[in-house]
């Protein structure tokens, strides 16, 4: 492959590997050192472990669960927002940041207080919505939520309105512009809002812990379970889960990129 | 009458954007509304084609009231000024489209379908072009698709919404005698939105001037020319003198109509500005004692025989006169 060199090439190149190793490459190559340090027989055993083998599947299943609750919810708020001008739009466009912003802790407290049996909400709803796997799911989608509306909002903004008109009066009706118009324009974003989201709810802890129950077999997160490892001190166990799960997670987002990639060579 | 436009009203955000317009439109017209920008021409057009609602009044068309229905049922095509086209489909994909989303019961066969985009590609002379994406065409090219994608519905009536505004002036001028053939076949009304007088005049069978939410004038482009019917007409369309105010108005010439000569007693006093003699007609700039700016055109031989050169001095006087008035009244 050739190239030609431009300008401040290679100093910006320098600067931006050594910043991204410091930051990112580094602790994730401690972490796969380590791994490869453990014990014969550490990964058979974390593998075979069926409290293991729950959590991490109820994990990957919970963080689609919620990313896509938020692929529909969080499409339909950022096409509120974009769309439709309304009195105090741009305080609802600043509360989207919120789960950024709030400590997740606090966040799963919240959740765990206003849903739970006796809480405001909580004691109105005909089933529990805490201590149990629904309440994982919903507390997932609160933190990962601002990803999928903040990946379509601005390609929403730019998508220019005539092109809806000229479907319009070309016969299509609202249903099918939206279909065959405006969703396949929208569908990369939407698609790297999902990616995001779920990355960021397999990773979450701090509010999931307050209100899963952290039952065994049941509500129990794999992050959970690292921590558990940590305090018990079986580094190498706590180590070889994390391996399994960076794996996990890299081979989901990689293939909703590889689907993306896919998606928009098909048209040309 | 193909399109009736009567006592179309429209207000927004307390300005008035349309005010009691008429307007007939006859069957296989070709149509220019021609306007400064924020003359109401575009509104006009969105009216016609459902894409705004009016406050007041209503559209016909062929007789059909038709302001009471959704942009879906009226079977106008319409063409964008940025085109419109839908990036993530194909040319043929576009063209197809209004075929495409017909309801099943309604919907032509998949090889009639092919058949009339392979028509319709052939009509913009981009046979070979179906399956490229418009990210891969020139703006005139593009403009081209928008057209074949409008025509494939076979609409009563064809909407141009400025549609040679974002090209550059050569491709302008082409695709504007392209249109104006393609009309001449395809026979279908139209209406051309433009700020452009010279596109106005060059394309269309009727004119009608836009200003300040009102139709002021509608006729051939000529006798817009020839007989403006106010002082707003007379000075967006084409170049006018403007004289001097009289009590029923202001007095108009054009500058072809102004006179020179030599003699101090056939006209007012005045010099050469400016001179530009180019191919059979001179144009020249005088200026009179008042200080006021007058555009004079010549003929070369006129020229010749005054011997006229920036600096000189010469007497001006308007062969044809006509009084206007500012605001246009029944």
């Amino acid at each position: 492959m050739s190239f030609t060199r431009r300008p401040g090439f290679g100093l910006s190149l320098g600067v931006t590997l050594l910043g991204t190793s410091l930051m990112v490459l580094l602790p994730l190559a401690g972490l796969a050192l380590k791994a490869a340090h453990a014990k014969p027989g550490t990964f058979a055993a974390v593998l075979s472990s069926p409290r293991i083998q729950t959590a991490c599947l109820f994990s990957l299943g919970a963080a689609l669960a919620a990313a896509l609750f938020n692929l529909v919810w969080g499409t339909l708020i950022a096409w509120v927002l974009v769309r439709y001008p309304f009195p105090g739009r741009r305080l609802a466009d600043a509360l989207v940041d919120l789960p950024f912003a709030l400590p997740t802790a606090v966040a799963g407290l919240t959740l765990a207080s206003l849903y739970g049996p006796k809480g405001w909400l909580g004691h109105l709803l005909p089933f529990p919505l805490v201590y149990n796997r629904l309440g994982v799911v919903l507390a997932l989608s609160f933190v990962s939520l601002p990803f999928m509306v903040r990946s379509i909002q601005p390609v929403l903004e730019e998508l220019p309105r005539d092109m809806e008109e000229a479907a319009a009066c070309l016969g299509a009706s609202r249903w099918a512009t939206l279909r065959r118009v405006v969703l396949p324009q929208l569908l990369p974003a939407i698609l790297s809002g999902f990616a995001l989201s779920f990355a960021r709810a397999v990773g979450e802890y701090g509010s999931v812990v307050f209100i899963s129950g952290n039952l065994p077999f049941k509500t129990e997160i794999a992050p959970l379970l690292i921590v558990v490892k940590l305090e018990q001190y079986d580094y190498d166990g706590a180590v070889a889960l994390a391996v399994i799960m960076l794996g996990v997670s890299l081979l989901v987002l990689t293939s909703i990129h590889f689907l993306n990639r896919l998606g928009s060579r098909r048209h040309v | 009458m193909s399109i009736e436009v009567r006592n179309l009203s429209k207000r927004l955000g307390g300005k008035t954007i349309l005010d009691h317009v008429d307007l007939e439109i006859p069957e296989g017209g070709l149509v220019a509304l021609l306007g400064p920008s924020g003359s109401g021409k575009t509104t006009l057009l969105r009216v016609i084609a459902g894409l705004e609602t009016p406050d007041e009044g209503e559209v016909l068309v062929r007789g059909e009231a038709s302001t009471a229905q959704r942009p879906q049922d009226r079977n106008v095509g319409f063409v964008f000024q940025h085109y419109a086209l839908f990036p993530h489909m194909s040319v043929r994909q576009n063209i197809a489209f209004g075929l495409d989303v017909k309801p099943r019961a309604q919907r032509p066969s998949r090889d009639i379908i092919r058949a009339r985009v392979d028509e319709l590609l052939a009509l913009i002379q981009l046979d070979s072009y179906g399956h490229r994406l418009p990210a891969e065409l020139s703006g005139g090219q593009r403009q081209r698709v928008a057209l074949a994608r409008a025509l494939a519905v076979e609409p009563k009536v064809l909407l141009l919404d400025e549609p040679f505004g974002a090209l550059d002036a050569q491709v302008r001028a082409e695709l504007r005698q392209w249109l104006r053939r393609l009309h001449d076949v395809s026979k279908v009304t139209t209406v051309l939105v433009t700020h452009d007088q010279e596109e106005a005049m060059e394309v269309a069978d009727t004119v009608a001037v836009m200003n300040k939410a009102r139709i002021e004038q509608v006729g051939h482009p000529r006798d817009i020319y020839d007989h403006p019917a106010t002082a707003f007409v007379a000075r967006f369309v084409g170049q006018m003198n403007q004289l001097h105010q009289v009590p029923g108005g202001t007095a108009f010439a054009r500058p072809h109509e102004m006179e020179l000569s030599l003699d101090p007693a056939a006209g007012e006093p005045a010099q050469v500005v400016s001179l530009l003699a180019m191919g059979p007609l001179a144009r020249l700039r005088l200026q009179e004692a008042s200080g006021r700016e007058l555009e004079v055109q010549l003929g070369w031989e006129r020229l010749a025989q005054l011997q006229l050169k920036e600096g000189s001095p010469v007497y001006v006087r308007a062969g044809r006169v006509q009084i206007l008035q500012e605001e246009y009244s029944i």
